[in-house]
């Protein structure tokens, strides 16, 4: 071998040497935060997060997210063991972000049980329950998102408490027996408050009236009490929840508000289950959950008319919805799905659809909401469907459910609005 | 040697180069190489998505699907709050750009602007609090003038934030403002120069019939050392029977700013010891006590209290620290300091329990991220981190006052004022009976 050759041969053997030193660190520290090698090998800078000059450029959503959590595994003060918890959080946060009452993040234990009141299994005092934002704050965060408001002030956190809702009762459950309705607002469980953002406003609106010699200082001093006792126990929206719908044994003690009524009561918990279908005197009992397009289509097999109830409608999921608008509505337009701010997202197609020439009538009331007021809207409109009662509840939110995966190991789930149903397209002008 | 045992020879070294790079980080940080982290480079079949695979697939879910319209930013944001907060540690979090600087002002204690605090009014707006030494205090702005034009501007009507805006401006400028006051019928005109304002946050009071001096401390801010100095300066002076020091909902600050506090208190005794994740430990002393070295109860000094020169003096009088729930973090360390070394009792209910340390770093897009680096104990190895159950309600933690009082509210109720403030009254009973 020659003499240039050999070092040549000498510098790329060292080279590779200390190549895989390097490599070997960048490995281990994406193996740190989880992430698969790189193809490209890219190195790993903090630089680009931390603060410099240039620091108005704007950093890709997933490499910020990347960076972040590497520093956070560089600095926090104990070892992060388990890295899915930061997925996890991340998306919690976006869903609270929307302030939207259907889209909802729950963690593996409450998703479980969300999964199960899908599939008919109900736990608790036989509530449904939402998280209802200020509104005012809500429209405040939407204006700063889209840049036509500049904030001045911080994002107020007091103001982003939200209220616990019932949206909807199990009719002939403990709640519904210890009248309990919807829309009523929980105040407080086994004697723990759920303070939210209109104590807090209340609390405020008075210190300020007090301040300009226009109100009693004894009133503000009376609530400053209650709010100190209150901040003694206070629990999250969520774990009310959790508390409300969990368990099928003993009691709790609630109390919640109704205009400026405060009620109470020792609601027992039992176990709610239900079936999709049941069929009383010819008529069937459809709730929007897991198995009711198989046993509705087993059902209509040798059938020429369907009487329907959709009344007392409780939870429902859209895939259901969606198996039943394919057996009920002919091939093509099945409705149309507008944003919060009116503008078509899309349009849903029934694929397969019904041919027969079934004889649809529908019993719907106030009660019909959400899945079933929809599927009762659409079979009115493509399916020449008779609809009667009084007015539905007007809440056509189609809200789709997915899970949260690393592998699978499942983190938890949330639901997400996805749009506002419209039968026709007109219907949106 | 022969070729080919020479390219194996420089495979091996590459090999154990690769492996020396990957275990560093175990060998800088005096540990052994981690087997699980090797056991994790081998595992390739069943590999969870990574949490940045997972979070892109859900951020463009929520991003395309929702029914709100998203903006982009903020959901960013939002997921990498929600991200920091994942962790269970109230203290760690992701701070946006807005809040990032405001959380700046907060600690940094200072401003431009004319030193003053203005609330709602309908005719413009109220000055709530004229700040003592302030350009707005100088220029003779009073408590309860309504502003009712700003340079020209009539700010009748106008939020008390869009009015503040006009009010502030570069430092050095001139503004001029129209105020009505009670008893004048026509409005004042007031020009006041914009400077870099300080808020304060230690403030003394001398109480008279009492003969204690009360020093309130709303926050250890950058500032703070300087004003809380002044007020041991003024109320020495006074030559107290005892000294009332008020950390009630006092959130706490920067860590420096307690440890320079108790400096002015404290001679050569620690502090508070630092424990970051790899366990090192990290102890902050006082330095020699500047003002007044408190002393054993019991041992009170003769002689003057301060000296003309400013020097140390020593002084053995009865000090009561007000606490509670909402005092926190540095407010901690300093009560808790003076109370381990029986230099202080504490009075009224029990203390927060926020025994970490946070490092704020300034990221990309004006936003910043607050995280736990360290965890801390007070003298005698004392940790006050806070317990909760699962409703999140306290169980233990924090400081426990030696002297357990309830504040009592009714419409009489003021905090700092004696004979109205249950906890005070019951401070300066305690101090009575010491002299």
């Amino acid at each position: 071998m020659q003499d240039g050759v050999k070092s040549l041969a000498a510098a790329v053997a060292v080279l590779s040497i200390a190549g895989a030193g390097a490599a070997g660190i960048v490995v281990r520290q994406k193996i740190e935060v989880g992430t698969s090698i790189p193809v490209s090998g890219r190195s790993i800078q903090l630089e680009g997060l931390l603060a410099s000059n240039d620091g108005m450029s704007q950093m890709p959503p997933s490499e910020f997210f990347f960076k972040l959590t590497q520093l956070l595994e560089s600095q926090y003060v104990d070892p992060i063991s388990d890295k899915t918890v930061l997925s996890a959080g991340a998306v919690r946060g976006m869903i609270l972000s929307l302030a939207d009452p259907y889209s909802t993040y729950l963690d593996d234990a409450s998703y479980e049980q969300h999964l199960q009141r899908l599939k008919g299994i109900h736990e608790g005092v036989g509530v449904e329950l939402y998280l209802r934002y200020d509104q005012e704050e809500i429209n405040k965060l939407q204006a700063i998102g889209d840049g036509s408001l500049t904030p001045s002030e911080p994002v107020d956190a007091f103001m982003m408490i939200p209220e616990l809702v019932i949206s909807s009762v199990v009719q002939g459950s403990p709640a519904d027996l210890a009248g309990l309705q919807p829309g009523d607002r929980i105040l407080e469980v086994n004697d723990l408050h759920l303070l939210s953002s209109l104590e807090v406003k209340k609390l405020r609106e008075l210190t300020e009236l007090v301040e300009l010699g226009d109100a009693d200082e004894d009133e503000l001093n009376r609530i400053r009490d209650e709010f100190r006792e209150m901040a003694e126990s206070i629990i999250t929206p969520t774990r009310g929840m959790e508390h409300l719908q969990t368990g099928t044994a003993g009691s709790i003690d609630i109390v919640w508000e109704r205009g400026d009524e405060e009620l109470t009561a020792a609601v027992d918990k039992t176990d709610l289950s239900s079936v999709p279908l049941t069929i009383v005197d010819g008529v069937i009992k459809l709730n929007l959950i897991e198995g009711a397009a198989d046993q509705l289509e087993a059902h209509l097999a040798d059938q020429t008319e369907l009487n329907l109830d959709l009344r007392g409608g409780q939870i429902g999921s859209s895939e259901e919805l969606m198996k039943v608008m394919n057996l009920l509505l002919p091939p093509g337009k099945g409705g149309f799905l507008y944003d919060a701010e009116n503008n078509l997202k899309s349009r849903i197609t029934i694929e397969e659809g019904s041919t027969s020439q079934l004889k649809i009538a529908v019993l719907v009331d106030e009660t019909t909401r959400g899945p079933a007021e929809i599927l009762a809207t659409a079979l009115a409109e493509y399916a020449d469907a008779e609809v009667s009662g009084p007015d539905m509840a007007d809440e056509m939110i189609w809200v789709e459910t997915r899970t949260v995966m690393s592998g699978s190991k499942v983190l938890g789930g949330y639901t997400l609005a996805i749009g506002e149903y419209q039968a026709t397209e007109e219907a949106a002008q | 040697m022969k070729p080919a045992a020479r390219v194996v020879l420089i495979l091996v070294f590459v090999f154990a180069s690769f492996c020396t790079g990957f275990a560093l980080k175990d060998i800088l940080n005096g540990n052994k190489p981690s087997w699980a982290a090797f056991q994790a480079l081998m595992k390739t079949e069943d590999a969870q998505a990574t949490p940045t695979e997972v979070f892109k697939e859900h951020y463009g879910v929520i991003q395309a699907r929702s029914y709100r319209p998203v903006n982009a930013n903020r959901l960013k944001y939002a997921a990498m709050q929600g991200m920091m907060s994942s962790l269970g540690d109230p203290h760690t979090m992701f701070m946006e750009p807005t809040t990032a600087e405001n959380f700046a002002i907060d600690t940094r204690g200072d401003f431009v602007g004319v030193g003053a605090r203005l609330g709602e009014d309908l005719l413009g707006a109220r000055v709530v609090v004229v700040f003592k030494g302030t350009p707005a205090d100088r220029s003779g702005l009073k408590r309860g003038d309504i502003v009712v034009a700003v340079d020209d501007t009539s700010v009748g009507g106008m939020s008390t934030l869009e009015i503040v805006s006009y009010v502030r401006g570069e430092e050095g400028t001139i503004v001029e403002l129209q105020v009505l006051r009670e008893g004048e019928d026509d409005p004042i005109p007031i020009r006041i120069k914009r400077a870099r304002v300080i808020i304060p946050t230690s403030e003394m009071i001398w109480m008279k019939d009492q003969r204690v001096s009360y020093i309130s401390i709303s926050q250890f801010a950058e500032t703070t050392t300087e004003q809380f100095r002044e007020s041991m300066i003024e109320a020495m002076k006074t030559d107290p029977k005892g000294i009332v020091i008020d950390l009630r909902s006092n959130p706490g600050g920067l860590l420096d700013t307690a440890i320079d506090m108790l400096d002015l208190l404290v001679e050569d005794r620690e502090v508070v010891t630092l424990e970051d994740r790899n366990g090192r430990v990290e102890s902050h002393r006082t330095r020699k006590g500047i003002i007044a070295k408190l002393t054993k109860e019991g041992s009170k000094a003769s002689g003057p209290f301060f000296s003309a020169s400013g020097d140390s003096v020593d002084w053995g009088g009865p000090v009561a620290i007000l606490i509670n729930e909402d005092s926190a973090s540095a407010s901690e360390i300093f009560a808790g300091v003076l109370q381990q070394y029986d230099l202080a009792k504490l009075f009224g209910e029990h203390t927060y329990g926020k025994a970490s340390v946070q490092n704020v770093i300034p990221l990309i897009e004006g936003s910043s991220a607050k995280i736990t680096i360290r965890r801390y104990y007070l003298p005698n190895r004392l940790d006050i981190s806070r317990r909760v159950d699962d409703d999140g309600q306290y169980i233990s933690g924090g400081l426990l006052p030696d002297y357990p009082v309830e504040l009592e509210i009714n419409s009489d109720t003021m905090l700092g004022e004696p004979g109205r403030d249950s906890q005070l009254d019951r401070a300066i009973e305690w101090i009575e009976a010491q002299s």
